[in-house]
């Protein structure tokens, strides 16, 4: 028995190291094979930490929405204020609670701006959403906290094996090896600091009808993950405890993609009911009618605000949050 | 509860440790260990339905005892009738009742006869047939006087629900597993040597291989009235290796998990595309549910020692009767029809053992005359295998008839993914002398490492594709 054992260590040891080993060699695909550095949450997280202590006024969470429609530049020249978009793809309202209570450890902040998207709700991936921002945060007990809360059993469970979590990358990894040549990712797609990314690309009215990702999304209130909707409640807390002006946002969509999403005019009502509940304000931007936002020009792709779009936006949305500030 | 589950990575370790550690070498405990951990891993999947085998249990252990008790021949029958009814009864309204009533009903409509189909939303309990057949096999080997029962309830229990082959088989006999359960067991170093060699092979087969092939066996099967005849042929053959890979594969993860426990369960598979005709194809694949049919079905019905005629029906009852078992609809039942045509010249010749050696036995590669035996066997299986995957034998004859066509011949759109159709049976034909390929003792231990290792990464890279169950679960 005991032989068996040694050696079922020794093996399981084994395994583990190379699949340690291995699994570095496909992480560094997101920090060394796309060209021009176009995965944006290492970069943003390492800006973030060599930003002095105690500077940031305004953050802005969520998910790719988050990143490609609020620009720091412009509300910092409108409010005088340090903001920072720490909005990451596919960030869940259970990751952005995590986000902010990093945040919390080195800043104090006056406003958070939350990005409401019901994907973020219905969306089961957690583990590549979360991981985004897990992989760079530094140690701390919140990073704990997150590993242990923010994941599922089975995610967190990954996190021993990265040659698993990183296997999609194999291919890219293989083909840098072979030929010796970066992933490439849209030329006009570029980092502008503070966590900003920007593209000029206007999406063609033929992508919007024929080739558009929400052609078969739905809306279902029923079907929102309970857990990510706690998480968000879970944040306005925080913010109410740390005595920080909290607003939900919702980026707006092109109108052909809208009218795509099944049962689309429910995600309004049901967010503006759970921000009356939670006493939070919330602006969404494809039912407020005061900015006009165009589908073949202010859109890169059938739901992301392109850098005209992103501009709109931004300036509307600082001129509206520096009431807010004046209170 | 699956093999390839992260549950059951969790579950087997700590019955493992409680097994060996905890109360080794306690006979009574060890069994009530395997029971309770065998009903958790039956009742992790629906334990409403742990009532079904307890219900069998608790029928074969009293009717075996009584029959052991009695010697008059007409009340033995009844006892045996009892668990035949009680048994094959549970199977047939779970597995079968909405199959008949909706036969019943379209056979009346074709005479023009309008019946109301009256169909119950019937849920299959996994492993039924597994367990039920498992469970028959004691009880007609008490009556047949060829097996004394127990009076060790845990014991039988334990042997009717045996958690590693419950759900999937192999079906063991009483003969060989029961008397497993009235013996101490003790750790022996080779034996779990192999059994971890077993499952590490058995979930390459079935995560790296077979959930590979079903992603193409799936598209190609879904879309086969658009798709050219050289890719329905893909189509059929990726369905081949993921049937045999998944089923296999489950087979040599019960056998490994058993062999952990100190068991040692039948064989169920042995490189059966590796055959020269359909008999040595069927003494090959599934071997536990082959000769269950021929010890309780084929030969109560006479076997080969009658005419030719009742040989001829005893054939095609039996193999048609095997293809039902695996299923409630008429593909199944067409499949085992069809490798009852394939059987019956073999029979006539009397050439049913001819090939009971090894194929190219001693020699790397195969004679000419071995490659067409194979060849056409392979050919004659996938044929088969059509009816097996369809949904209903018109699908199955349209299939075929367009896998037949001029289409056959254009080249087909290969994925690399069907590297693994190659794989596989090139490892298996370099040791297909072997129980299974990694009796590797042979080489290096280095490099017998480093064999563990590229499959466990393999495991691991592919482990997450849909997380399929295994295909025999609905049998």
């Amino acid at each position: 028995m005991k032989k068996f054992l040694i050696k079922v260590l020794v093996y399981s040891a084994l395994f583990l190291c190379v699949n340690f080993l291995f699994g570095q060699l496909l992480k560094l695909y997101r920090t060394h094979l796309i060209e021009a550095k176009k995965f944006n949450p290492p970069i943003k997280w390492e800006e973030f930490y060599t930003t002095e202590a105690q500077t940031i006024d305004i953050v802005f969470i969520g998910s790719s929405h988050c990143i490609r429609s609020f620009d720091p530049a412009i509300f910092d020249k409108i409010t005088s204020l340090y903001s920072y978009n720490l909005g990451t793809p596919g960030q869940s309202p259970t990751t952005s609670y995590f986000v902010l209570k990093e945040v919390l450890r080195f800043h104090k902040p006056k406003i958070i701006i939350q990005e409401i998207s019901f994907r973020g709700f219905s969306a089961k991936n957690q583990l590549v959403n979360g991981g985004y921002n897990f992989d760079f945060m530094k140690i701390s007990r919140n990073k704990l906290d997150f590993f242990f809360n923010g994941f599922k059993f089975s995610e967190s469970l990954t996190f021993l094996f990265p040659s698993f979590r990183f296997r999609n990358n194999l291919r890219y990894v293989i083909n840098y090896l072979y030929t010796g040549k970066k992933v490439k990712k849209s030329k006009e797609d570029t980092y502008k600091g503070k966590g900003f990314m920007s593209r000029n690309h206007s999406v063609t009215l033929d992508e919007l009808k024929n080739n558009n990702i929400y052609e078969k999304k739905a809306f279902n209130a029923s079907k929102l993950n309970k857990n990510r909707l706690k998480y968000l409640e879970k944040t306005v807390n925080l913010c109410k405890e740390n005595k920080i002006q909290i607003i939900w946002v919702t980026a707006p969509l092109p109108k052909i993609t809208i009218s795509k999403i099944r049962h689309g005019s429910k995600i309004y009502p049901f967010f503006k009911n759970l921000a009356d509940q939670y006493r939070v304000p919330y602006i969404n931007y494809y039912a407020d009618k005061k900015v006009k936002f165009i589908d073949t020009s202010d859109f890169q792709d059938t739901h992301h605000l392109n850098r005209n779009g992103a501009k709109k936006l931004s300036t509307d949305l600082a001129k509206r949050i520096l009431e807010y500030l004046d209170n | 509860m699956l093999f390839n589950s992260i549950d059951f990575a969790i579950f087997f370790p700590i019955i493992f440790i409680l097994y060996w550690f905890v109360i080794n070498k306690k006979l009574k405990y060890q069994n009530l260990l395997i029971l309770t951990a065998s009903y958790i891993f039956y009742g992790w999947w629906d334990w409403r339905f742990l009532s079904l085998i307890f219900f069998s249990s608790i029928v074969d252990y009293c009717v075996g005892l009584r029959l052991n008790k009695i010697d008059d021949k007409k009340k033995r029958k009844i006892l045996l009738a009892i668990s035949l009814l009680a048994n094959l009864g549970l199977l047939g309204f779970f597995k079968y009742y909405n199959f008949f009533i909706h036969s019943l009903v379209d056979s009346f409509a074709v005479m023009g006869i309008t019946l109301h189909k009256s169909s119950l939303n019937i849920i299959l309990p996994v492993g039924i047939s597994f367990y039920t057949f498992q469970t028959l096999s004691y009880t007609i080997d008490i009556y047949r006087k060829k097996l004394k029962p127990t009076k060790d309830i845990i014991a039988f229990f334990a042997f009717v629900s045996f958690f590693p082959q419950l759900v999937a088989g192999p079906i063991e006999r009483a003969k060989n597993l029961l008397p497993q359960f009235m013996r101490t067991r003790s750790f022996v170093y080779e034996d779990a040597k192999d059994g971890l060699r077993h499952v590490l092979w058995g979930l390459f087969k079935k995560i790296v291989i077979a959930d590979t092939c079903a992603i193409y066996a799936d598209k190609i099967f879904s879309t086969y009235d658009t798709a050219n005849g050289s890719m329905l042929v893909i189509g059929i053959l990726c369905f081949a290796v993921q049937i045999y890979s998944d089923f296999s594969g489950y087979s040599d993860i019960a056998i490994g998990t058993a062999r952990l426990l100190g068991f040692n369960i039948m064989r169920n598979f042995a490189y059966p595309y590796f055959s020269r005709d359909i008999a040595e194809f069927w003494r090959r694949w599934h071997i536990s549910l082959s000769t269950w049919f021929r010890d309780y079905v084929y030969i109560p019905m006479g076997g080969s020692r009658c005419s030719k005629l009742l040989r001829i029906r005893n054939i095609i009852i039996t193999f048609t009767v095997s293809g039902l078992w695996h299923g409630a609809n008429w593909t199944f039942v067409a499949w085992g029809f069809l490798n009852g045509i394939y059987y019956i010249p073999i029979m006539l010749l009397n050439k049913q053992k001819s090939h009971s050696d090894q194929v190219a036995e001693g020699k790397l590669f195969p004679n000419i005359r071995e490659i067409i035996q194979l060849a056409s066997t392979f050919f004659l299986t996938l044929i088969a295998w059509v009816f097996f995957r369809a949904p209903n034998i018109e699908t199955a004859f349209l299939y075929l008839n367009r896998m037949f066509s001029k289409t056959l011949f254009t080249w087909p759109r290969l994925e690399p993914d069907f590297i693994w159709l190659l794989i596989l049976p090139i490892i298996e034909w370099f040791q297909r002398d072997k129980l299974h390929p990694l009796q590797i003792d042979k080489l290096h231990i280095s490099l017998r490492a480093c064999i563990y290792l590229v499959l466990a990464m393999l495991i691991l890279f592919y482990c997450d594709r849909n997380n399929q169950a295994f295909i025999y679960f609905q049998f």
